[in-house]
């Protein structure tokens, strides 16, 4: 039926033959393809072989007429779109009007000018086919509108006059035969929290022309509540004023559902239903947008529970998963409880400020922090909760965690920042032992950096020969000799000077150092001792510190090396091995001990009462000697505890034939105590502070014993 | 009564119109021509019978056919008839000024007359 891509057939229908031959000519000198009925019936019964594109029908025929024919033809379902053009009697303006109301699609009257028959037939067609393809658009778009859920109004500003289409009464769940299009009855569709907003936006379309598409909900009258874009354009006259509003509004409530469900995938944790990273980072972007136009501060935490790994290797990941999701909501309710999470533009439903970012490591916020001390707070509420046990798998699991807090705008003021730093301060909770939280603030930022630096000055000591030893001595109870010497490692760096060992030694033991340094101390303190024999001085032991790190590795052959290059009589070599050190892995920490004890090295057990020892092992140890923390000596003779514990030490240790040292003495009171309860030696500053070499040489040659030199 | 040779007077407009249909040549004319001369007496059957007889539908279609056909061949006075006794038809009555069905019948001789003379190149 398309005239533009095969020849166009027309039907003549007229009972004159001659009228019939001239239309035929005509016609087919203007491209089309004819053919001819004698009449009305015959018409009817030759559309449906044909098919033509147009129909000439005349008025006046026999039988059937014209109208009659045209009337049927319409009614045919091949011919009921076909144009029909009819050739109507000269000025018959009445045969013009039946003609019309026939169903005719134009008419051409008689005497018919023939140059010109053809123009008006293909010009007839065309329109018709454009007419045709209207209405067909027509009713496509309007079929796409309701799929679409699309609906166009109308608002003339000058008269006010309204158009709302079908569809869009549809959405708005009105009845079109009872609500008027307006302004205010759309407003009236407006969820009320809505209302106002969308008030304003039409005020400033009307205003400036312009409007940015959004999204409002409706609430129906059927009590639905759907989700609506509206969209509008203004039409505006010359001189720049609002004469029309057009627009659409559309029902995109499926759309906003299935939006919910893909942001709750990807912004969900699924196993604890808490926020997942991307959350937080937008949550926390968020807040920190709002705290920084309210000069605000914000707490960011990050939570790692500890040694998670080994609940899930135990109990399985069914189990792990259980206490996870229990772990969350015990944040939750905790984060609840302390009131500190507001979130004023409340960016995601269900977020209490704590999100899971993977595994066992948590994050949360606090929008509502007025002093760093709340954050503290906090933490300390959660390592709490935490703390008891969660039932899960049909038994009890006992867990801690690791937090460490960065504060905005003290530690970042970026989300980056924030998250990484609050990551390093829990690493460094972790580091601290566990079971604790650790600001990130930037004097721990100082501390890393100093740690960085002296950590390579530690390992540069060693070679440039930076450490030396001080001596304490240690005097005898009963005749007020010198009967021995603590060697005590000394740091003197070119710049820092004396570097006090409290803040170089853990340096130490954490970067393994103290191994090697270890080492150099017991060479040094056996070569000096050996010195010192070598010139006459009194036969005495000397004293040195071992290391936990150090007795675990390879202690032994360090001695015998130290020994070896010194030529020092092992019995003048004393090492002094803490509680706790001894009290692990007791087989082979006694096999040691033997070993040491095999080579004529005395043994002393240091910092003594505050481990837990077990008297039955003690008694195993080849021990000499035991010396008394200074912590029980400190406040000795008036607090009767640390006196109580210090005579029962004396005594234990005396009937396991142990020399007993006091450490710490500084005061005559102190002294005469430990006299009264027949402690063996004595090592304080009542008698000497730790003393170079030279120091400690004249001492001896002094005999000073007996005196009290103090610094 | 009109003489036996008298020629219509023919609209050349109309029939260089026809020509001009078929590049001018006289074929089409020249079937045009044919079938008029040929259709007509029927018309001029039913013509005269409808006058007679009353038969005012009858008259109207053969009227109306009648005077198309004359009209595209530029008989103008015998189309004028058949216009006058097709509008007669249709208002439901036959005034006594009508063109009598002679004169009709003799208007179609003298047109035929005419085109055939128009056709032999022999015009007025």
């Amino acid at each position: 039926m398309n005239a533009g891509h095969r020849i166009p057939v027309a039907l003549i229908v007229d009972d004159d033959a001659m009228m019939r031959l001239l239309i035929r000519q005509t016609l087919e000198r203007a491209g089309f393809a004819c053919h001819e009925a004698g009449n009305g019936r015959e018409a009817l019964r030759l559309v449906g072989s044909y098919s033509p594109d147009i129909i000439l029908l005349d008025v006046v025929m026999p039988e059937l007429d014209g109208y009659s024919t045209c009337e049927q033809l319409r009614l045919l379902a091949n011919a009921s779109h076909v144009p029909v053009i009819m050739l109507t009697g000269l000025d018959d303006n009445d045969s013009i009007d039946r003609a019309y109301q026939a169903g005719a699609t134009d008419f051409i009257s008689k005497p018919i000018n023939w140059g010109v028959l053809g123009y008006r037939v293909r010009y007839a067609m065309r329109a018709s086919h454009a007419l045709r393809d209207v209405a067909k658009h027509r009713s496509s778009l309007e079929t796409a509108q309701r799929i679409a859920r699309l609906g166009g109004w109308e608002w003339g500003i000058q008269q006010n006059e309204h158009y709302w289409s079908t569809e869009t009464y549809r959405i708005l769940g009105l009845d079109p035969a009872q609500v008027r299009p307006s302004v205010e009855a759309f407003l009236a569709c407006a969820h009320e929290h809505e209302r106002e907003s969308m008030r304003e936006a039409i005020m400033e379309l009307l205003k400036t022309g312009e409007f940015r598409a959004r999204i409002i909900r409706i609430d129906r009258p059927d009590a639905e509540l759907r989700y609506v874009q509206v969209q509008a354009v203004a039409t505006l006259d010359t001189s720049g004023t609002v004469i029309r509003l057009s627009g659409t509004i559309q029902d995109v409530t499926e759309l906003q559902e299935a939006e919910q469900r893909i942001r709750y995938l990807a912004y969900y944790d699924a196993t604890t239903g808490l926020p997942n990273r991307q959350s937080f980072v937008e949550v926390l972007g968020k807040a920190l947008g709002v705290a920084k136009r309210h000069h605000r501060q914000l707490g960011i935490l990050a939570l790692d529970l500890d040694q998670f790994k080994r609940v899930n290797d135990t109990l399985g990941h069914g189990v792990g998963d259980e206490v996870l999701i229990a772990a969350a909501e015990r944040l939750v309710i905790t984060l609840r409880e302390c009131d500190v999470i507001a979130l004023p533009e409340q960016p995601l439903e269900g977020s209490e400020g704590v999100a899971r970012l993977d595994g066992d490591e948590f994050n949360v916020l606090i929008t509502d922090l007025n002093h760093y001390h709340d954050a503290a707070k906090v933490a300390h509420r959660l390592l709490d909760e935490l703390r008891k046990p969660f039932k899960a798998g049909g038994q009890e699991v006992f867990l801690t965690a690791s937090i460490g807090l960065a504060l905005y705008p003290l530690d970042g003021d970026d989300t980056d920042s924030l998250m990484r730093n609050a990551g390093a301060a829990m690493h460094f909770a972790k580091e601290q032992g566990r079971d604790n939280y650790q600001f990130y603030s930037r004097a721990m930022n100082a501390t890393a950096l100093e740690k960085l630096s002296m950590e390579s000055q530690l390992r540069k000591a060693l070679e440039r020969d930076e450490f030396l030893l001080h001596y304490q001595p240690k005097i005898s109870a009963s005749t007020r000799r010198i009967v021995g010497v603590e060697a005590l490692i000394r740091w003197k760096h070119p710049e820092l000077g004396m570097v006090p060992p409290s803040q170089f030694i853990p340096l130490a033991e954490e970067t393994g150092l103290i191994v090697p340094i270890g080492e150099w101390v017991l060479r040094a303190a056996c070569e000096q001792n050996f010195d010192w024999q070598r010139a006459g001085l009194p036969r005495m032991h000397v004293a040195v510190n071992i290391s936990s790190a150090h007795f675990r590795q390879g202690l032994t052959g360090s001695i015998g090396e130290a020994l070896r290059t010194s030529r020092l009589d092992p019995a003048l070599l004393e090492v002094e091995l803490t509680e706790s050190m001894l009290m692990q892995k007791v087989e082979t920490t006694l096999a040691t001990l033997h070993e040491i004890k095999d080579m004529g090295v005395r043994l002393a057990i240091d910092d003594f009462g505050t481990g837990y020892s077990s008297l039955s092992y003690l008694k195993r140890f080849p021990l000499d000697a035991l010396k008394i923390d200074r912590s029980f000596v400190k406040d000795l003779p008036r607090d009767p505890e640390d006196a109580a514990i210090t005579k029962a030490i004396i005594a234990m240790a005396h009937s396991l034939r142990l020399q007993v040292v006091a450490e710490g003495v500084e005061t005559q009171e102190q002294l005469a105590f430990l006299q009264q309860h027949c402690c063996d030696v004595l090592q304080g500053y009542l008698f000497s502070r730790p003393v170079t070499a030279e120091q400690l040489c004249a001492l001896l040659r002094k005999d000073l014993a007996l005196e009290t030199v103090r610094a | 009564m009109g003489t036996g040779d008298r020629q219509a007077k023919l609209d050349n407009n109309a029939l260089e119109m026809i020509r001009s249909i078929s590049d001018g040549s006289d074929e089409l004319l020249q079937q045009v021509v044919a079938l008029f001369i040929e259709s007509t007496p029927p018309l001029l059957q039913d013509i005269e019978a409808g006058l007679n007889n009353n038969e005012l539908d009858r008259l109207r279609v053969a009227a109306h056919t009648l005077e198309s056909s004359a009209a595209n061949l530029g008989a103008t006075d015998l189309c004028e008839m058949a216009r006058r006794l097709e509008a007669a038809a249709r208002a439901g009555s036959l005034p006594a000024e009508l063109p009598s069905f002679a004169a009709v019948r003799d208007e179609f001789q003298a047109a035929c007359r005419a085109l055939e003379a128009e056709l032999n190149g022999a015009a007025h």
